[in-house]
């Protein structure tokens, strides 16, 4: 015991040291271990403006990919309202519910519903643009660069807010965000929206003329021909000349300052317009959004192949025009709608019905999508023209239409700007089949009530509702949202 | 434990021996501790209760002390050699220590702090899936809840109610020391499934790889008081786990043999069709068929046009009804020598589920070992391996009539799908035809996980006089796992999922995760002569790391016959990785004294976290307790009396990435990635949640303590909430990080223990549980409007019942729409409170008895109150093949309750409709068991056999419910702090299991 006891003292003092040293291991190097770590998952703000023009670059991709879902989230959902397609999720009724019945009296599409989208990533995108014209100002680029993004930036930004019109409308939209992300921009009314875009991309106009013959950045496959300041311009005209008609076909032609009508026949000058278009390819050209199978890509669901849950109107092959032999159906039905192998049934007993019809706008998932197409560029023209009253000219483009679209025979001369309502609305039903506006068109011209209900407990909607979760945020009494905005 | 070091005794004069043995049983007790009050000598019994300790000369008052008996004290006069003495069970649980710092201790008599301690015997009283499932209805405080019934287990512990609006909301588990993980990886089902999380996806989290036969005992620290000493992780309450250690004594082997069935729980039926006008209704509104009498004649189950000649098929009941045996064999071995003791366990378990094809296996090996290397030095080593292998099918929220509920949920009774090939033309028409037999046939979807955990402690007992004793310590612990998700769908599924990917589609992911933490400290241990009291001084350092690194890789487009994810057409990765470290210092005061009455401590954590903000600041984590006994001043009918009451502040730490400033990765567009703004804002002076509670608590115990009551109230006030606050969408954000804000929850927790019966033969313990909290939220960080919280597990939208945080309401509030009249008509109102998730009460009552040597047992639960939204009815409702479609509603519009249930919810304009009331009565388990006399079996096994016990018991056997679903306990979105979605789950089991018990 007692030798024991001598060790002991030793040990004491050994293994005392030994936890001492555990101590000062643990304490001693760590504090680096602790501040050095990373976050090796996403891009930090700090690495973009190391090297501002790969940032300019990536923000860039950044806008197209966000617009490009922009557009593909709108126009199957518009589709819906539009009587053009359905989404026939299999297991969530609310695809129909939400889009063709609504809840309330009179009935309303539910704020708090899926129909209540189409909201947020036109703001995201808002900000993007803001934030990349930023970078571009603060970076040592030339005039003609910083010029460049900035006429890109702001013709995505009024891409954005015409999104917000057309899902909103009469409501108006906010069309401005904040550098203070909690801090919310007011709306403002439709017409005071339609001047902004029209604004925005004037002035973007302005800023694309004075970028030189090349961008800082480049443009994604499918913007080819567009993918310089000139080129751009020019997709920059189109969406213009789509404004002025909007907002010309509500206000009239003459409320506009020099016309809405004369506006757009201006803008149209400035586009890849052609008017003679001799193949369906010639209709089709325009930018595009380019899609694939990679990872991280996104793939094209609109395509035949592509999301399984789009399925065409029941009563579509109803709507298309015959040939001239009286038999056979306008060929943009042949082209764009197809057979399912067997009916498709709405989810949910008792709400929806079955539909044998699918879209076969786009081959595969792979597929590009021209999300303004020279078609689209010669009807407006058409309409412009009517609404001048130029109306042979009008019935010119509107024949070019249907004989190489749709091999059906020419009409005649129209009688008057009126008479080319109708007929422009069914063209467009067919030229613009699900690209997200017919609902629109009916709206505008005011001929909602024309739309179909499948079922008597269907309704035909006027607007999406602002959302409850913006209407909540916004806390209501805020006094920034327009009356009757927030049920 | 202090009391219990071996020490170096200087001025032994005799020794005293004897035999320690239980005073019913009368065999001898193993592994007993004999100490000499007012010394710190001790000694251990051998396997034959005998102990031989050197004690001083004179009276002298021996301890005797053993796990699940009481303690006893005995008085030996100078002289005498020796002792036996026969000690009493601890039938209420009254003895045994808690845990009141990293490193110190002290009786459960004198715990300041309200304590929940299951032991080994409670956890493996009636068969269980997994860790949660044997804890359920034994913890006082705590909400556990099993997810669903799938093989395997998995499940969800809340201490305390809710403590986080959006941060984590889980315990902290600790295992011998060892920090571990309790989470759950995403498999990749839901790109097959459309399911929209890992919780849907049906995971398991990793507190069921735990082997409950390991298991010591389970101490829940619930109080804020307790479980400060683990900072700013403990706000939800820390779960300490003890695995079995060695017994002094010669090699004791234990086998134990388990089978059983599972079955399920309560089937509900299906709706019965006595015309078959009413199936062409219904095929019309479902199908659309022009001809629906024609189509139904076409059918091959169609045998004529009146009741007796329609097939009636229980759907549900007959798809989960696979009743294949199931099995665990677990072997242990345990014992050792005065220096060294050693616990070697191996089990094997396999769980067949009630689905085809799916099951799960369990297999682990353990190995404790503690070595005293004399001079005061004592090594404990421990390390176990787990293999937790599960095959658990699709469950829960789909979106491609994939998941068995929701396929049979639109699927009426006439139809037999268990043919593989069968096709199934209801549910979305002709062109979906999904027949969940074939999808559980083809499909897999493994989880297996390989993990490893190890842990070593060197103690030193560094110094020990009459008045001082030091010890220092030295802790590291390593848990690390791999857990790979292998999951895929053959492109001849006949359900073919919905979007943009085509059929076939395989998925490899991996999930690696490495928690590493180690700990030095030392204990001073201060009794200063003449004085009452002791003061125990400890202070330490302590560090954590966690890193995780998932990665996974999934193709859709397989050819056929090819399974692997390279095979695709189209082909996914993703990886995601993270480190977090946590760098923390503790001291800590501790005073006991006056005859044992006074037990006060008080302690602080200095914490550094590389989660937070600022990674230089350190928080401070403070907490005190204290308890007082008043035993013998009061009048002899109260054999103990004890107030008790601490406060402490706890934290909760921010998730990995919330500081920093990142920019959201948007993909590609042309093969060119691209960014921008994020979905949710990184916010640089992000901290810990700070959670500040205060406890009160009063025990005391009758007649002998026959009869004992604990009550104990706490009131949390949890500031700095850590918000993943939605901003309005039109600035664009979706969301900020960002601290503010306040939520308090006050609760309280009663027990009572009685013992009406204990005599020699017969004892009865009945014991009672009671607790209610209440979660309410005082306000949201300045700026934040109230908001709902995106994500499926908080609910599905306005029209089924979400969560929006919204000052002055509680947390389990459940919003949506409410129209003016029940049926569904008249004005709506939106954004209302439907429901609130939060139970009124939980009580369990576990009753133990024994007789000679029977035993029996059971645990009955009851929950009362608690909203769910029950969208598993919608589903069948909205399909009209409910079970109960055809009941009489009373409604004269809609005379069936199926169609009066979906027209009042009208689309979901007056959600309270499918909001219904969880409370529940289930008698959770009951067993029975006889001890065989050795006299049975001695001849037989030439004495090799020292025991030999059989049980029969069962779980879930019998629930009373008026919830018009499975089971009010399921939750869609797996762990959630606000449980209120049933969504098409798997359906829970009953089970029922014999256990042979033999040692020798």
């Amino acid at each position: 015991m007692a030798q024991q006891h001598s060790r002991g003292a030793a040990f004491r003092r050994t293994a005392l040291g030994m936890f001492a040293l555990a101590a000062t291991t643990l304490t001693a190097c760590d504090s680096n271990k602790l501040t050095s770590i990373t976050n090796p998952n996403n891009y930090t703000s700090d690495g973009l403006a190391a090297n501002p023009q790969a940032g300019i670059q990536l923000a860039v991709n950044g806008i197209l990919i966000q617009e490009r879902a922009l557009y593909t989230g709108t126009v199957w959902q518009l589709g819906i309202l539009g009587r053009e397609n359905y989404y026939y999720f299999p297991t969530d009724s609310r695809y129909v519910t939400d889009y063709l019945i609504g809840n309330g009296t009179p009935a309303v599409l539910d704020p708090g519903g899926f129909a209540s989208g189409m909201w947020a990533g036109a703001f995201v995108n808002m900000r993007n643009a803001v934030n990349i014209v930023g970078v571009a100002n603060s970076a040592n680029i030339t005039a003609a660069q910083k010029a460049g993004v900035k006429g890109f930036a702001q013709t995505i930004r009024a891409m954005d807010v015409l999104y917000l019109l057309q899902t909103r409308d009469s409501i108006g939209v906010p069309v401005d965000v904040n550098a203070d992300p909690s801090v919310v921009t007011n709306f403002v009314s439709r017409d005071s929206a339609y001047k902004f875009v029209t604004g925005m991309l004037d002035s973007a106009a302005t800023n694309l003329g004075a970028a030189g013959s090349a961008f800082l950045f480049s443009l994604p496959s499918g913007w080819t021909g567009f993918d310089d300041p000139a080129g751009f311009l020019k997709v920059n005209r189109a969406v213009a000349a789509r404004t002025y008609a909007l907002r010309g076909s509500l206000l009239g032609n003459t409320n506009c300052t020099g016309g809405c009508y004369a506006a757009v026949l201006t803008a149209l000058g400035g586009t890849w317009i052609n008017t003679a278009p001799t193949s369906i390819a010639a209709l089709n050209t325009g930018p595009q959004w380019v899609y694939s199978t990679n990872s991280g890509d996104t793939q094209n669901g609109l395509s035949v192949t592509g999301d399984a849950n789009i399925v065409g109107w029941y009563k579509i092959d109803s709507l298309a025009q015959l040939k001239a032999d009286n038999v056979t159906k306008d060929d943009r039905f042949t082209r764009k709608v197809v057979a399912l192998a067997s009916p498709r049934a709405a989810p949910g007993a008792g709400i929806g019905v079955p539909t044998p019809w699918k879209l076969n706008l786009y081959a595969n998932t792979g597929s590009p999508v021209a999300f303004i197409r020279n078609e689209e560029l010669i009807l407006l023209r058409a309409e412009a023209e009517a609404a001048t009253g130029a109306l042979a000219a009008a019935t010119t483009d509107i024949n070019t239409i249907r004989t190489v679209s749709g091999g059906l025979a020419p009409i005649a001369t129209l009688a008057s700007s009126a008479a080319a309502i109708p007929v422009l609305y069914s063209e467009r039903y067919w030229s613009l089949l699900m690209e997200g506006w017919h609902w629109v068109d009916a709206r505008r011209w005011n001929l909602l009530a024309t739309l179909p209900k499948d079922r008597p407990t269907h309704n035909v909607f006027k607007v999406v509702p602002i959302p409850t979760g913006e209407c909540l945020s916004r806390n209501k009494t805020a006094g920034n949202v327009p009356a009757g905005a927030c049920p | 434990v202090l009391l219990a070091l071996p020490t170096v005794a200087s001025a032994q004069q005799r020794e005293i021996t004897g035999t320690v043995t239980d005073r019913d049983e009368r065999r001898p007790i193993q592994d007993a501790t004999i100490s000499i009050s007012g010394t710190l000598l001790t000694a251990r019994t051998n396997d034959r209760g005998i102990y031989r300790i050197n004690a001083p000369t004179g009276q002298i008052t021996i301890v005797v002390r053993h796990i699940g008996h009481k303690r006893t004290s005995v008085v030996v006069p100078a002289g005498q050699s020796t002792v036996d003495v026969a000690i009493e069970k601890d039938v209420a649980k009254i003895e045994g220590v808690v845990i009141t710092g990293q490193a110190t201790s002290v009786d459960r008599r004198n715990a300041p702090t309200a304590v929940s301690q299951v032991n080994a015997e409670e956890l493996t009283s009636a068969p269980s899936t997994s860790l949660e499932n044997a804890l359920q209805g034994k913890v006082a405080g705590a909400s556990i809840n099993m997810n669903n019934g799938a093989p395997g287990g998995g499940g969800q512990i809340q201490i305390r109610g809710i403590s986080s609006l959006q941060g984590n909301f889980q315990p902290l588990i600790v295992v011998d020391g060892v920090i571990v993980s309790n989470g759950n990886r995403s498999s990749n089902v839901s790109v097959a499934s459309g399911s929209l999380n890992s919780g849907e996806e049906n995971t398991l989290n990793r507190l069921s790889d735990f082997n409950p036969n390991d298991i010591e005992s389970v101490e829940v620290l619930k109080s804020a008081a307790a479980s400060a000493i683990y900072g700013s992780q403990a706000t939800n309450g820390v779960i300490l786990i003890t695995t079995k250690r060695g017994k002094q004594g010669s090699p004791r082997f234990s086998l134990t043999q388990r089978i059983g069935v599972n079955e399920l729980q309560r089937s509900l039926g299906s709706r019965k069709y006595t015309d078959i006008a009413t199936l062409t209704d219904l095929a019309a509104n479902v199908q659309g068929c022009a001809d629906c009498t024609a189509w139904l004649q076409s059918q091959a189950w169609y045998t004529g046009n009146n009741a007796a000649a329609i097939p009636y098929i229980d759907q549900v009941g007959q798809f989960f009804n696979r009743k294949d045996p199931s099995s665990e064999t677990v072997l242990s071995v345990s014992g050792g020598g005065d220096r060294t003791r050693y616990y070697f366990s191996a089990n094997d378990k396999q769980d067949v589920g009630i689905a085809p094809n799916t099951g799960a296996r369990k297999q682990s090996v353990l190995l404790n070992l503690d070595q005293d290397f004399g001079g005061g030095w004592i090594v404990n080593i421990g390390a176990q391996y787990i293999r937790n292998f599960a095959q658990r099918g699709i469950s829960n929220n789909d979106n491609s009539n994939s998941s068995p509920l929701y396929v049979l949920g639109c699927t009426p009774s006439v139809i037999d799908l268990s043919a593989l090939s069968t096709k199934n033309p209801w549910c979305g028409g002709y062109g979906v035809s999904s027949n969940p037999y074939n999808t559980f046939d083809k499909i897999q979807n493994n989880e297996d996980v390989n993990r490893t955990i190890v842990n070593a402690k060197v103690q030193w007992n560094a110094f020990s006089n009459a008045m001082n004793n030091v010890r220092f310590e030295a802790r590291t612990g390593l848990d690390y796992f791999t857990s790979q998700n292998y999951v895929f769908f053959p492109p001849t599924l006949q359900y073919l999922w919905q979007g943009t990917n085509k059929p076939g589609l395989a998925s490899q992911g991996n999930g690696d995760s490495h928690l590493m933490n180690q700990s030095v400290g030392g204990v001073w241990a201060f009794t200063p002569k003449g004085a009452l009291v002791t003061f125990t001084t400890s202070a330490g350092i302590q560090i954590e790391q966690r890193v995780y690194n998932d990665y996974s890789l999934y193709s859709t487009g397989l050819p056929p016959v090819l399974s692997n994810a390279n095979a695709g057409s189209t082909t996914v990765t993703s990886q995601g990785r993270s480190t977090i470290r946590n760098e923390a210092y503790y001291a800590q005061e501790q005073l006991q004294g006056f005859n044992d009455r006074l037990t006060v401590y008080a302690s602080v954590r200095a914490e550094k976290s590389s989660v937070n903000g600022d990674r230089n600041k350190t928080y401070y984590w403070p907490r005190a307790a204290g308890s007082f006994r008043f035993d013998g001043w009061v009048p002899s009918m109260i054999s103990t009396l004890k107030v008790r009451g601490g406060f402490g502040i706890t934290g909760n730490q921010p998730g990995f990435g919330a500081r920093d400033l990142v920019l959201g990765n948007y993909g590609l567009i042309g093969g060119n990635a691209g960014l921008g703004v994020p979905g949710t804002l990184g916010n640089v002076a992000i901290k810990p949640e700070k959670q500040q509670e205060g406890e009160i608590g009063l025990d005391f115990g009758l007649f002998k303590d026959r009869v004992l009551f604990e009550a104990t109230y706490f009131d949390r006030t949890i500031r700095d909430l850590y918000l993943t606050a939605a901003l309005p969408n039109s600035s664009g954000i979706g969301a900020l990080n960002i601290n503010g804000g306040k939520l308090h929850t006050r609760g309280r927790e009663y027990t009572l223990t009685l013992l009406p019966v204990s005599t020699r033969d017969f004892t009865w313990t009945s014991r009672m549980t009671y607790s209610s909290n209440n979660a309410q939220l005082d306000s949201l960080a300045a700026g934040v409007a109230p908001f709902a919280n995106g994500g499926a597990q908080r609910g599905f939208g306005t029209a089924y019942g979400r969560l929006y945080y919204t000052p002055g309401y509680n947390l389990t509030s459940i919003w949506g729409n409410r129209t003016a009249n029940a049926d569904g008509t008249g004005a709506i109102t939106r954004t209302v409170v439907v429901g609130d998730a939060n139970p009124q009460f939980l009580m369990s009552f576990p009753n133990d008895l024994r007789y000679k040597r029977w035993t029996a047992g059971f645990l009955v639960d009851w929950r009362k109150g608690g909203d769910i939204s029950n969208m598993t009815l919608n589903q069948f409702d909205s399909y009209g093949v409910t079970w109960d479609y055809d009941t009489p509603s009373g409604n004269t519009t809609y005379p069936k309750s199926g169609d009066y249930r979906l027209n009042s919810w009208n689309g979901g304009a007056n959600t309270v409709a499918y909001i219904q009331k969880g409370t529940y009565l289930k008698l959770r388990e009951v067993r029975l068991s006889y001890d065989m006399p050795s006299s049975w079996f001695g001849g037989i096994s030439q004495g090799k056999v020292s025991s030999l016990r059989v049980t029969a018991a069962g779980r879930n056997l019998w629930i009373k419910t008026k919830y018009n679903g499975y089971d009010p306990e399921v939750n869609n979105g797996g762990n959630f702090p606000v449980r209120f979605v049933d969504l098409a789950p798997w359906p829970p089991v009953k089970s029922f299991f014999l256990t042979f018990d033999v040692g020798f």
